[in-house]
């Protein structure tokens, strides 16, 4: 039998969940937004932690249970995580979120609230600098992508969707090209209480 | 005691001026296209090849470069080389299949947006907040390093870094030259097993 076998892939997780997005929306909508610094025709709540609200505790409680379903049950990870940052974000007609990263978190994530075709792909890559099936310095082009050759990846999010992923991955979001705005829940994780068994990395927060 | 910071790893940077007393400026007369990004581009992708005097002085330089940065002897090529025309951003990109690259400024002057070049390898995914009177002396610290351009400069790096011009719409003389390199003989050693002809 032949295999390709793709090695030390990054792992990204997806998933629906199932609650009334209508009303999560008009919750959302009667927050207090600010314009987003780098991205176009975007807003975000002024509140960081709407996580942590007891009005969105619903919700909040199936974002963690499809972290844990990701970190514990795919990753076999046994560490503790707890929710340092939370907000909900607003595309509008032209929105465009520009390629990041999450800095000072260890796994993100994004669910979408209200999102159908054309409000944006949510699309993830790696660096060109990245070596993956070819290096940096040679640049091969493939007859056709697949899930082995590419540097970006995209996905077309519809309401009830949820993504986590490394914050580490980078990913952003093209425009938005249709009359709706887009709606979701952009959160980070980090560790809580000790890394590693291991009394050489061993960091307590 | 003394104390000595290492600045180990670092990535080479060459700027030089050219003897621009022949001018270049026909350069920027070229026939232009705009690209997918609606940056002006020269049709011409292999441009140095009008312009003998131009290659013979960039690669003098690529040499130079090779051997002072690379340890590397060996003669090199200029495989492509095109101009562009533009007083808007160019994306961040690199150069595959290249070993060094360069940008030579046909045309610039003092409104002209800065090249910039990326640090590269992924890095702040911890932030502190840091001291600016500090960071600023700090310069393996920062993500982003510009050069300013003038007419006559040229800047040779590294085809692997990511590089691009974050503009400020005020450049509507830049002209630059970009170019990429390859070994003009077989590379590498047949006894290492790294031999490419």
């Amino acid at each position: 039998m032949t295999s390709i076998h793709p090695l030390f892939s990054t792992p990204l997780y997806q998933s629906a969940i199932s609650i009334d997005n209508e009303e999560l929306y008009n919750r959302i909508c009667r927050e207090n937004f600010v314009d987003t610094n780098k991205n176009v025709k975007s807003k975000r709540t002024v509140n960081q932690n709407i996580l942590l609200e007891d009005s969105y505790q619903d919700i909040y409680t199936e974002i963690k249970s499809c972290l844990q379903h990701f970190v514990h049950s795919g990753l076999k990870l046994s560490c503790s995580l707890k929710c340092v940052c939370s907000w909900a974000v607003l595309g509008e007609t032209g929105s465009i979120t520009h390629n990041h990263l999450h800095t000072n978190a260890v796994f993100s994530g994004i669910y979408y609230v209200r999102s159908a075709k054309d409000n944006g792909d949510l699309i993830f890559s790696v660096p060109q600098t990245h070596n993956t099936f070819c290096n940096s310095v040679v640049e091969l082009e493939p007859t056709e992508y697949n899930i082995f050759n590419s540097k970006s990846w995209k996905f077309v999010p519809e309401s009830g969707q949820i993504y986590i992923f490394p914050s580490h991955m980078y990913h952003g979001v093209s425009e938005n090209k249709s009359s709706e705005t887009r709606c979701c829940i952009a959160f980070n994780f980090f560790i809580d209480g000790m890394f590693s068994s291991d009394p050489t990395s061993q960091l307590h927060v | 005691m003394s104390k000595t910071l290492h600045l180990l790893f670092s990535t080479p940077i060459g700027v030089s001026d050219l003897d621009v007393s022949t001018a270049y400026s026909s350069i920027c007369n070229e026939e232009y296209a705009p690209n997918s990004d609606n940056v002006l581009v020269s049709k011409d992708k292999f441009i140095l090849n009008k312009y003998k005097t131009l290659r013979e002085a960039i690669l003098k330089e690529v040499h130079n470069y090779a051997r002072s940065s690379m340890a590397c002897d060996q003669e090199m090529r200029i495989t492509q080389s095109w101009a562009i025309k533009s007083n808007s951003s160019l994306q961040f990109h690199q150069h595959p299949n290249s070993v060094i690259s360069g940008a030579f400024y046909v045309n610039a002057d003092s409104a002209s947006s800065e090249i910039r070049f990326l640090k590269p390898y992924v890095s702040g995914q911890i932030k502190w907040e840091t001291n600016s009177d500090l960071y600023k002396n700090q310069d393996w610290l920062w993500d982003y390093v510009s050069f300013k351009p003038h007419t006559g400069k040229l800047i040779l790096f590294p085809s692997y870094l990511n590089h691009g011009i974050v503009s400020n719409n005020m450049d509507s003389n830049r002209c630059v030259l970009s170019f990429n390199t390859w070994f003009v003989n077989p590379m590498g050693s047949v006894d290492k097993l790294t031999f490419l002809n």
